[in-house]
């Protein structure tokens, strides 16, 4: 698996279960700890 | 994670968490955990590949990790329960800096592969300090 720590984050422009949309932008300017959930369930 | 949530506000952390499953299933996750985070929804895993978040193996599902991380589990009282979603799919964990760049990108191997919160919080306090 390629590492990408030193390069860019991805963008994205998701929403949430409200449908309130969300984006890297929008946490500029802060540190983001993105969690990915392997499932909910 | 979400008892480290006042030291993550003191180092300027905002947090979100991944799913790619929507509708009953994020809405139950959320009232069940009480999850004060945004769950953001990528039903497409666009976002997963992106951080090669793919599909897991059968060992890594089913392998000794995976019933060792499930034991400690049962040691803590939690039983596991039957899984609804797609049991393959890798989780991890990425932390991005201010200026936009990586500084952490950890993949799981299975259920029991994740780092730490502790060890995500000693990461931010590296790289803030510029030492990492």
């Amino acid at each position: 698996m390629r590492s990408l720590v030193g390069q860019s984050a991805v963008p994205f422009h998701l929403s949430d279960a409200v449908e309130k949309t969300y984006s890297l932008d929008d946490y500029r300017d802060s540190w983001l700890l993105m969690v990915f959930h392997r499932h909910l369930g | 994670m979400q008892q480290y949530e006042d030291e993550l506000d003191r180092l300027n952390v905002k947090v979100i968490v991944v799913t790619f499953e929507a509708g009953f299933l994020a809405r139950a996750y959320i009232e069940d955990t009480d999850l004060r985070w945004p769950l953001l929804i990528d039903m497409a895993r666009e976002l997963y590949r992106a951080y090669a978040m793919l599909e897991a193996g059968f060992w890594d599902i089913w392998g000794p990790g995976t019933w060792w991380a499930y034991l400690k589990e049962f040691a803590r009282g939690r039983l596991p329960k039957k899984s609804e979603g797609d049991i393959s799919q890798r989780g991890g964990d990425v932390l991005v800096d201010p200026g936009g760049i990586v500084r952490l990108h950890h993949v799981g191997q299975g259920p029991g592969d994740r780092p730490s919160a502790k060890s995500i919080l000693a990461a931010v306090h590296r790289e803030q300090r510029g030492t990492g």
